[in-house]
């Protein structure tokens, strides 16, 4: 069925998009207003779980200064997130060489993930200090995984009838992999990056922990430790937004990048 | 007289693995003269494809000769116009930029490759098309970009592996007359892949029929119908002769 | 749009996503300094010394003298650039110090003497408070009236070693059995006490014991130094072995004016509560808390009639020694230690 050929429906499909979100924000609002009426109308202390109006009301008043954490972390998790999806493809592309360095390679990529940050921290401190490094670095660390194996799989799924077609072009390896292998693999690799968008804030406030000056992780260690609760939730409001803007982004990014592709249609 | 385009001699090939060795082709001979259209028809499985690949240059045989004008020693791939079965348009590329594939192998600057694509887009009733995806396309349109894609990559002889196989049967008397123009128009010399007994006496000048595994060849038959082809020369005697002959041998290399 | 138009695209949008966060962040940056510089007025052209302080929690009143002396420029005056590092929850003081990635740090007496026992020693060069004002607290509608009823309740604790034994200690000084059930507390111990998650909890009382009052939160108070726990300096401000050797001239002016905060701080309670609120921008959304907190702290940095950060030897060696004998201070190999030099983990010769 053709989407695209067919220029009088364009308006309806981006309606159609939005529509789509629907049950999303419905559910959402329930959500937020059963939590508004269990706190007001329960005895919880609002020091505990504070109400959700609170919580906006108390972002909107202290925007000034979280702002300037929030960008703090978003400048971390994105070029945090950069390197991850370069590290990503390039170790993709080494998986894909040859079987040897696949058996020898992916161990070693599994256990950098469950390296735990309280043994990483201190190195990540005197070695890199307390400026972008160690932040960026732990963002890296925690998104390239999903990137590179998503992509490292989408490189296997490659259509062998595809691959004889190329080679009885005679074409090289190399010009295999860019015409045909990498981008066939696209779709997995978009599955990645969704992955490691979603985690790559909690990833920069986990790198904040180790060592910052300034971000939404250590703000809401400062609101902690001043007993001001709602100010952890508000920077946590914040985070989930970053999160989705994020998430968001890259479906985006999916959507211009394949567009027939018909998985990305039904999101 | 010319050289012709391919010579395949006493070509076997054995695939072994744990389990043993597969003798798929017994020593196979067969030619393709220049301009000639010649078809190869035989029951499923029998390793009709394996032959192509190999005298595509993607497979090697355990013995014998392939030549291609004359040359049996220099590498056979990318000497040949290889259409596998499936289309294999890649969804990412516009029908030009897909049609353009085999040029961008070769490392054609785009430019010129695009001005080429377009022609032939152009030259066979393709252009309004050009900028469309193949996700939007319907299967006998794709079979034709694939054939135009074959055909810019190499005009002078194609290798089309059952290419109207899995269309319904108005489409694919419309893409047989169509392809009938492309052969016409370009001169190439063709090897064709077919289940289908009429679609082989409709196309070609020379017929193969292989035996089910091992293969070899069973008969060559000649075609004796005038060019340019018709739909009614299916109705003439010697085609309806020729059509009975055929069936009955595939029938018996089928029960085997 | 062909193939190659998207590819573009795709690679484009997120560099200028990151390109703009940059832009924005770079230009907020040099907002924010153009308004530091200008309200420092003119800057003398001598070079000063660069030194890095690496602090033990997110900015408090314990700190209130340094954040004055920062504000004050006497650290200029002493040719001290002075660098904060912030609290990192994955890394102690300690560690930075002893490793020279931080020229001075706060600590407390029991990690000093952790320290040494692990092999990373440092020393204690001034006592940011002269009396120890920690406690065990126990909500006073819970029955727990006095340190040996909590025997077998559950102690939320931060996850030091030597906690189970000092506590345990402190029981069995008021003649209980000192059994009682240890569990690491991460939350609001405020909270946590609320809750009944927890019985009782070691906290200070010019900080979580100051909020408890605030949100009309009644306590039992068992302060340590009234059960059986000699008095002892908590926090400390601290410097590696080899900072001593090598720049004992730095230290003394650190310590110069480093004294000079805290004694401001003793004398203008109001004044230097602003000042630490105004230099942790955002860091105290209740400023309430941090007043209140400072006129508790402010009198107690030192007894009247004694200057600020001076070290008595008693008290580096009754409560290290009571640590040692309750097997609470372990070496590299997580044997207990059972004797150490005392006298070789603080100095009072940076003092003015």
């Amino acid at each position: 069925m053709s989407i695209a050929a067919q220029p009088e429906y364009a308006g309806s499909a981006s309606l159609r998009r939005i529509a789509g979100y629907g049950p999303a924000i419905v559910l959402l609002v329930t959500l937020i207003l059963l939590w508004e009426l269990t706190v007001s109308a329960s005895q919880i202390s609002p020091r505990l779980l504070p109400s959700p109006f609170a919580i906006v009301q108390a972002l909107f008043d202290n925007w000034d200064v979280i702002s300037g954490h929030t960008l703090q972390t978003l400048l971390e998790t994105v070029i945090g997130l950069g390197i991850a999806t370069l590290l990503g493809l390039a170790l993709a592309v080494l998986l894909d060489l040859s079987s040897w360095i696949r058996r020898a390679v992916y161990p070693l990529l599994v256990i950098s993930q469950t390296i735990p940050i309280i043994a990483l921290a201190p190195l990540l401190v005197i070695w890199f200090g307390y400026d972008l490094a160690p932040k960026v670095i732990v963002v890296t660390l925690y998104c390239f995984f999903p990137i590179a194996v998503a992509c490292a799989d989408g490189l296997l799924g490659t259509d062998t009838d595809l691959l004889r077609l190329m080679q009885s072009m005679r074409a090289s390896r190399w010009q295999i992999l860019w015409l045909v292998r990498l981008p066939g693999a696209m779709p997995s690799f978009f599955s990645g990056m969704r992955i490691a968008a979603t985690y790559s804030v909690t990833g920069a406030i986990v790198g904040e922990y180790v060592a910052a000056y300034r971000g939404l992780g250590l703000y809401m260690e400062e609101a902690a430790h001043s007993f001001a609760v709602v100010l952890v939730f508000a920077a946590v409001l914040v985070t989930a937004v970053l999160s989705l803007l994020l998430f968001g982004f890259v479906s985006l990014l999916e959507r211009i990048a394949l567009p027939w592709y018909q998985g990305a249609e039904n999101r | 007289m010319d050289t012709d385009k391919l010579l395949v001699q006493g070509i076997t090939r054995v695939f072994r693995d744990r389990r043993g060795a597969l003798e798929v082709l017994t020593p196979i001979d067969l030619t393709v003269g220049q301009g000639e259209f010649v078809t190869i028809i035989g029951p499923s499985g029998c390793g009709k494809s394996t032959l192509f690949n190999i005298i595509a240059g993607v497979d090697e045989p355990s013995a014998g000769l392939v030549a291609l004008d004359g040359d049996a020693t220099s590498r056979r791939a990318g000497k040949s116009g290889y259409m596998p079965q499936q289309p294999l348009l890649l969804p990412w590329r516009t029908v030009e930029e897909n049609v353009l594939l085999g040029l961008d192998v070769r490392h054609i600057p785009r430019k010129q490759a695009l001005k080429q694509a377009r022609e032939l887009l152009k030259r066979f009733g393709l252009a309004e098309f050009a900028h469309h995806y193949p996700a939007t396309l319907s299967g006998g349109m794709r079979q034709r970009v694939a054939l135009l894609r074959t055909v810019l990559f190499n005009a002078s002889f194609l290798l089309l592996d059952e290419p109207f196989g899995a269309l319904d049967a108005l489409t694919r008397l419309s893409l047989q007359t169509w392809l009938l123009d492309l052969w016409q128009s370009l001169h190439a010399s063709v090897l064709f892949i077919t289940h289908d007994v009429r679609e082989a006496i409709l196309l070609s000048d020379r017929i193969y029929v292989m035996s089910a595994r091992p293969a070899h060849i069973l008969r060559v038959a000649e075609v004796d119908l005038p060019r340019p082809r018709l739909q009614e020369h299916l109705a003439w005697e010697q085609a309806v002769r020729l059509e009975q002959e055929l069936v009955a041998l595939l029938m018996k290399e089928q029960r085997i | 749009m062909n193939s190659r138009a998207r590819l573009l695209l795709t690679i484009a949008l997120p560099v200028i996503l990151i390109i703009v966060i940059v832009g924005v962040f770079v230009l907020q940056q040099r907002g924010a300094t153009t308004t530091t510089t200008s309200s420092l007025g003119t800057t003398k052209t001598v070079s000063l010394t660069h030194m890095t302080l690496a602090l033990d929690w997110t900015p408090n009143t314990n700190h209130t003298g340094i954040y004055v002396a920062l504000a004050k420029g006497w650290y200029r005056n002493q040719g001290i650039d002075l660098q904060l590092l912030p609290y990192s929850s994955n890394i102690n003081p300690d560690t930075l110090v002893s490793t020279g990635k931080a020229d001075v740090g706060i600590s407390a007496t029991e990690s000093v003497v952790s320290d040494y026992a692990i092999g990373q020693p440092v020393v204690s060069i001034a006592a940011i408070i002269q009396h120890n004002t920690s406690a065990l607290v126990a909500r006073a509608d819970s029955g727990l009236d006095r340190p040996r009823d909590l025997d077998g309740k559950v102690y939320g604790g931060g996850g030091a070693a030597y906690e189970p034994a000092v506590v345990g200690e402190i029981i069995k000084h008021d003649g209980g059995k000192g059994v009682f059930k240890n569990v690491t507390l991460n939350v609001d111990p405020i909270q946590a006490l609320k809750s009944k998650q927890v019985d009782f909890e070691w906290i200070f009382e010019g900080w979580e014991g100051i909020q408890a009052q605030r949100e009309g939160l009644k306590l039992n108070t068992f302060y340590i130094t009234d059960n059986g726990v000699s008095d002892y300096y908590t926090p400390t401000i601290i410097a590696g072995p080899n900072e001593i050797k090598q720049k004992p001239d730095l230290l003394r002016r650190f310590m110069a004016a480093t004294s000079q905060g805290y004694e401001f701080a003793r004398a203008h309670t109001q004044e230097s509560a602003q000042i630490l609120i105004d230099q942790n921008k955002g860091a105290f959304p209740d400023t309430g808390l941090v007043f209140a907190s400072q006129d508790y702290l402010s009198p107690r940095y030192a007894d009247p009639g004694r200057k600020w950060g001076l070290q008595d030897a008693a008290a580096w060696h009754g409560y290290p020694e009571f640590m040692l004998s309750s097997n609470g201070i372990l070496d590299a190999s997580g044997k207990p230690v059972k004797s150490m030099n005392f006298d070789a983990l603080y100095t009072n010769q940076f003092l003015p």
